[in-house]
Parts: C-alpha cells; sequence; structure tokens
C-alpha cells in the first residue's frame, strides 16, 4: 500500500486547487491486549487544515496522536504523515512534525531559552538561525522577560506556550497538539487559541489538535473527526456536522418542577420534536421555533408552571457530538463552561 | 486517631502494590547477612605465596614440610615454588604473590652447627591483614623445626624470620581509599545517567525526547556521556579529600594517571549497568532501592574492605565476576603500590570492557518509545 496521491478539487467559486493529504491512515488499528483503543480508523487530513479530533477520555485520541506521532507501533493498518510512513520512516515522520504532548513536558531545570536551544539543537537548526527563531518564538508566545527564568516557576499557560513555541522550533509542517488547552484558565485558553491562529497562518501550518473542549473545535478547527471507543463516527466541518443533527433549533427552559407532568405538557406542544432533561432543565428539539416558542410560554401561563428562564438557541457542536456519538461528553466537559474559572 | 489510621492505611496500600518495596524489604536484610557476614573478619584462605628454596639441606626441606602443613591444615596460603628470588621478589610487587619465602644457601648448614640462621620474607604490605596473616602463619611454622622426633632443635635462637616490606607502610583508613574512591564512582551513578531516565520517565519528560529525531544511540550515549562527566569529577572530588584526610599521597604521576583512567572507566562501567537496571523503570522510589543492592552486592565482595581470599567459596566465585573488584584491585595497585602501567593496565582493560559491554546492551534494550 501507498499514500494517496494529491487530487485536484474544484471547490465552487475557487480556482482548481491540489490536495495534499498531510496525515493518511488506512484501517489503523491499535489494540492493548484485550482492549482496542483505535478500531480499524481511516483518516486524511489535508495541506493547511485545522483538523480536530473530539472526543471524551479514553475514546483513542491520544492513541491516534501516538501512533501518528511514532511513539507506539500500529497493531495494524497504515499510515503516512507527510508523506512518509509512520512505521517505516520514523525518523523522517519526526523531523516533519512538532508535538505538543498533552503533559507538560519541558525541563523545569532548565530556562526558557535552554529549553528552546536544546530542542532546536536535536533537531539540527543552524546556530545563527536557531537564535533568531529561539528570540523570535519566545517574543511571539509572551515570555521573553521570562527567558531566562527556570521552567519549574512558570505556571502552566506559560509552560504550554513554550511549548508550542518549542514544537515550532524547527518549522514543522505539520504540528500536532494533544489536548492543548487542558487545565488552563479561560485567558490561557484564548492565549493559545489566538497564538495557534496566527502561526498557522503565519508558517501555513497543518495543525492536528484532540480536543474534548467542544468551543474549542468549534472556534478553531475547519474540519472536525468525532470519534468514540476507537471509532471515527462523524467526519466534517462543525457546520457541517450540525447540519446532519435532526431539527432546527434547541428551546432550553427552566420551570418551578422538572416533573414527569411537565414533561408530558412540552412534548406535546406541537412542533416539538423531542424532550430532554438536563438536571432540573428541559431541553427542546423544535422544527421551528418561533411558535414553539409562544406555546410554550402559553402553555406554562395558563397551566400555572412556573416559568423561570426561557432560551432559543441554534444547533451547537455538541448537539452534534450527542447525535454522533449517542451520549454526552465526559463529565469533565459537562462541567465547564466557557467564560468560568476552572480548578484543577 | 481514625484520619491518623486512614493515612497510614493510604500508605500501606501504597506498600502492599509495589512488589519491588516488598521484596526489598524483606531481601535486603537477608542479602546484608549473607554479604557482609561474610565479606567481613572471616579466616584468610588460599592467599598466594611463593617459596624460594635456595638450600638443599635438611633443614631447608623441614621448613617446607611444615609449610605444607600449613597449606593442608588451616589453608592460609597456597605455596607456589620459584627459582629466582628477583623474579619472586617482582611477583610480590605486582601483585602476583602476597608474599615471597626465600631459604638462602647456608640455612641448613647454620643450623646444624648451631649457628642463627635467617629466612627472608618478602611482604607485600599494601595489604596489611593479609600480610600480618601470612607472617604469623610462618613465625608459628617454622618455630619448631625438629628434624625427627626425639631429635633436640638447635641449641641456638632457632630461626630468624627477616620480614622486608616492600611497600611504604600502609594505615588500614589508608588500605581502605581505593575502595572509598570506587564506591564514589558508585554513588555518582546514583544521581546521573539512568537515574534521570527514570526521572523524565516519571515527570513524562521523556516523551518529548522521544518526539524528536534522536536516536536511541543518541539518547543512550548522551546520558552517559553526562553522567560519566559528572560522576568522575565527584569521584576525583572524594579522592582529593580522601588524600588530605588520610594523608595517602599518589606515588608518582604515572600511577596517578592510571588511578584517573581507573576511575573513568569504573564511572562508565558503573554507568551502563545502572541503565540496564533502569532500563524500565518508572518509580522514582525504585532508584534507591535498586542502587542499595547494586552497591551492596558490588561493593562488599570486591575486596575493598577485606581481602577475598577471606571469603567462602562462593563469595569468591562472585567477585571473580564482580567489576568493582578489579577496579578496586587496579586502584590498589596504583595508590597503595604504585604500580607500573602493565600491572594496572589489565584491571583497567576489564572494567573498560564491562563498560563498553553494559553500553552497547543499554542501546539494545533501550525503548525508544513510549
Amino acid at each position: 500500500m501507498a499514500p494517496s496521491q494529491p487530487t485536484k478539487c474544484r471547490t465552487p467559486g475557487f480556482e482548481t486547487r491540489v490536495s495534499i493529504p498531510i496525515i493518511e491512515t488506512q484501517e489503523i488499528t491499535k489494540r492493548f491486549k484485550d482492549v482496542v483503543a483505535v478500531d480499524h480508523l481511516t483518516l486524511r487530513v489535508e495541506q493547511s487544515e485545522v483538523f480536530g479530533l473530539l472526543g471524551q477520555n479514553g475514546s483513542g485520541k491520544t492513541t491516534l496522536i501516538r501512533m501518528l506521532n511514532t511513539l507506539w507501533p500500529l497493531t495494524s493498518g497504515k499510515a503516512w504523515v507527510c508523506g512518509h510512513d509512520v512505521e517505516r520512516q520514523s525518523t523522517a515522520v519526526r523531523r516533519a512534525i512538532g508535538v505538543v504532548p498533552q503533559a507538560l513536558t519541558s525541563d523545569i531545570d532548565l530556562t526558557a531559552m535552554e529549553n528552546m536551544d536544546i530542542y532546536g539543537r536535536f533537531y539540527e537548526v543552524p546556530a545563527a538561525e536557531r537564535k533568531q527563531r529561539i528570540k523570535d518564538l519566545i517574543k511571539r508566545v509572551g515570555l521573553w522577560e521570562f527567558r531566562n527564568k527556570l521552567v519549574g516557576a512558570f505556571s502552566g499557560g506559560m509552560r504550554r506556550r513554550l511549548e508550542i513555541a518549542r514544537g515550532l522550533i524547527h518549522r514543522p509542517k505539520l504540528l500536532i497538539l494533544d489536548e492543548p488547552t487542558i487545565g488552563l484558565d479561560p485567558n490561557s485558553r484564548r492565549n493559545v487559541w489566538n497564538l495557534l491562529k496566527e502561526f498557522k497562518e503565519e508558517m501555513d501550518l497543518t495543525v492536528l489538535l484532540t480536543t474534548h473542549y467542544l468551543d474549542e473545535a468549534e472556534h478553531l478547527c475547519g474540519r472536525v473527526g468525532i470519534i468514540d471507543k476507537g471509532q471515527l463516527k462523524a467526519l466534517g466541518s462543525p457546520r457541517e456536522l450540525c447540519s446532519e443533527v435532526p431539527g432546527g433549533q434547541r428551546i432550553n427552559l427552566k420551570l418551578d418542577r422538572a416533573d414527569g407532568e411537565r414533561k408530558a405538557f412540552l412534548a406535546g406542544i406541537p412542533g416539538v420534536e423531542q424532550v430532554r432533561c438536563l438536571a432540573e432543565d428541559f431541553e427542546l428539539v423544535v422544527a421551528e421555533s418561533a411558535s414553539a416558542l409562544t406555546a410554550v410560554v402559553d402553555g406554562c401561563r395558563q397551566r400555572g408552571y412556573g416559568l423561570q428562564t426561557i432560551a432559543l438557541r441554534n444547533v451547537t457542536l455538541e448537539d452534534a457530538f450527542i447525535h454522533f456519538v449517542g451520549h454526552e461528553l465526559h463529565d469533565e466537559v459537562a462541567e465547564y463552561r466557557p467564560g468560568a474559572p476552572e480548578s484543577y | 486517631m481514625l484520619k491518623s489510621w486512614t493515612v497510614a492505611e493510604r500508605d500501606l496500600r501504597k506498600f502492599f502494590r509495589t512488589p519491588l518495596l516488598m521484596a526489598a524489604s524483606v531481601g535486603f536484610p537477608v542479602l546484608h547477612l549473607l554479604v557482609m557476614g561474610y565479606s567481613f573478619k572471616g579466616e584468610l584462605h588460599n592467599l598466594p605465596v611463593a617459596i624460594v628454596n635456595q638450600d638443599q639441606g635438611p633443614y631447608a626441606r623441614k621448613v617446607q614440610q611444615n609449610l605444607l602443613a600449613v597449606v593442608a591444615g588451616n589453608r592460609t596460603f597456597d605455596l607456589h615454588w620459584e627459582q629466582d628470588e628477583q623474579q619472586a621478589h617482582h611477583m610480590v610487587r605486582h601483585g602476583y604473590y602476597r608474599a615471597a619465602i626465600v631459604i638462602p644457601p647456608k640455612f641448613s648448614r647454620n643450623l646444624a652447627r648451631g649457628e642463627p640462621a635467617a629466612l627472608g620474607l618478602i611482604l607485600d604490605n599494601s595489604d596489611q591483614i593479609s600480610s600480618e596473616g601470612i607472617h604469623l602463619s610462618l613465625q608459628s611454622a617454622v618455630q619448631s623445626l625438629q628434624l625427627r622426633p626425639g631429635v633436640k632443635p638447635p641449641p641456638v635462637p632457632g630461626v630468624d624470620l627477616q620480614a622486608v616490606r616492600i611497600f611504604r607502610k600502609i594505615e588500614y583508613i589508608q588500605y581502605l581509599v581505593p575502595g572509598v574512591i570506587i564506591m564514589a564512582a558508585f554513588m555518582g551513578t546514583m544521581i546521573s545517567g539512568g537515574t534521570n531516565l527514570v526521572m523524565d520517565r516519571f515527570l513524562g519528560v521523556h516523551e518529548s525526547y522521544f518526539l524528536t529525531p534522536l536516536s536511541r544511540t543518541d539518547i543512550v550515549l548522551g546520558m552517559l556521556t553526562s553522567g560519566m562527566i559528572t560522576t568522575s569529577a565527584a569521584t576525583l572530588i572524594v579522592w582529593v579529600i580522601c588524600c588530605a584526610v588520610t594523608k595517602l599521597w599518589p606515588p608518582d604521576w604515572l600511577s596517578t594517571l592510571m588511578a584517573a583512567l581507573m576511575v573513568v572507566a569504573t564511572s562508565m562501567g558503573m554507568l551502563g549497568l545502572m541503565f540496564l537496571a533502569y532500563a524500565r523503570v518508572r518509580n522514582p522510589r525504585a532508584i534507591g532501592v535498586v542502587g542499595g543492592f547494586l552497591n551492596m552486592i558490588l561493593y562488599f565482595p570486591s575486596g575493598a574492605i577485606y581481602p577475598v581470599e577471606s571469603f567462602p567459596p562462593w563469595l569468591q566465585a562472585f567477585s571473580k565476576i564482580d567489576p568493582e573488584t578489579y577496579a578496586v584491585r587496579g586502584m590498589k595497585a596504583c595508590l597503595l603500590q604504585g604500580a607500573e602501567p602493565a600491572a594496572v593496565i589489565g584491571d583497567i582493560l576489564i572494567v573498560l570492557a564491562f563498560a563498553v559491554g553494559t553500553a552497547m546492551l543499554a542501546i539494545l534494550t533501550f525503548r525508544r518509545r513510549l
């Protein structure tokens, strides 16, 4: 087997462009004793894409990443990264990629500059060029004034930014980030997102990232692959994935009580396709929102149900995720609310 | 109290889920008994001693009979006949024999005439324990030279054992210095090389190394090189301190150079061994366990504290495959005896071969993937 050749794509309104696969997998599987972590997964990521792998903890995202970045051997199947076979040409793969692992892996006993310099030398970046790149990258990630401080004194966000800079020291074609914002405060997350966008544009990078933050995938990724139990359940842009979810919009409301009587009332409203109980709230899937909204408000008033809050929203990637995977994301994600401080 | 018990329970659960620590807590004291018990204060046996017989008379034969009785009895030494006194002296100086007994040409004639007679004893006094043991055994062997039962010994003071100690006087604390230097080389490996690998694994830093184009040879040789530099430097500092404390200054610059070479070779060997030992270790607690174990089984049987000849056969056999035995022997030759390079180079080559072998094995067995 060999990797696919570049293909010509014709996008409406645009000139014909050549599509070059940066990542291509054919039926790859990873088995740990009797657990199948990645199950016959076939995937193609094109040049200059920002591709997100979305899945809950244990869904196989990190396993897939570790096979692609040569840290784990494949049990079966074939995979190419930047045109190199990950099994046979692992050194070439490692030269072509920059990786920001999930764990913070910068050396805490070295300074930021030393960390960068050591890795630049690992990749044999010439001295003068290395010096310039380190200076540029450290400034870009906002660590210039801390450049000579030991990394052990850095916050999680600072270390993550340093590791993104470190991953780019050799100008890779592909940047792989495994849960790049896990454990970061909202401000640090925004910083990381902005950095990724800027670097992607400037360096014409292809980016593969894994996340279980749905807003992150929506914000950063051109295409998203939803992975569950090691299988790719859906693939497409966030908009495409949302469009495949039945029902047009969602109404979220909170009543004085979330009991069976109220649920039955909501289910009986014309145009309501589905009613879900989310703790003390209800979520309605509706085909046409305006009439349903009016019916809910009027019905509650007539029956004397205390309507505390009501909101209309479009289909999100979270809805798409639930639709394709059949359950919500892990608790850690369910608890996460963008903008709210997190504690880890 | 209940909370304290909860803390205790947590620790106990963790302890019982770490088989290596459990095994160490039980096995170490037993191993300690076996290794230490047989390494100290055992009786000396089979020390190689040369005999140069220049007299064919009856008293010379009697001396040899008495010595053979010692060989057959308490086996303090083994006898090896040499023809030439100079050759015997040379072989004692270079560590082939611990002592040489010289029976001079007119030994029997002098005794038969009732005149004083002397036996020559060339002693390797760099090992005080062995040389004293040999001296005492020989004194008792030549005390009585009755030719036949009932025949009176000569009416003269008897045989004078004239001992020549071929090296400068060595105190016991000075005798320990070569071993302490080798132990320093071992201890240096506990804070570098393979230990860094375990800590990198524990902290997850190794993942980022593995994501670079570094080959496993690059990684292993890099860690061994840094370990060799830090370990050798630490060992050389310990050596200087030992010199200052014990006043055991190196005999000459050539011996110093050979000893320094041995320090580097030993550091490399110990680092390679530690790298192999830590090849799959992830728990930093194992560093102390594995390090303590290796230190015990390598250091005490090496002859650093007590002569190898006092060990039981099984421990002597182990000391033959213990690289520290050769390192300690080489260091003793350099620092206590001022031996020529030719006498030490064999030990250095053995330790270097061990270092190269362990380094190659470490490269071959190192897992480049997670």
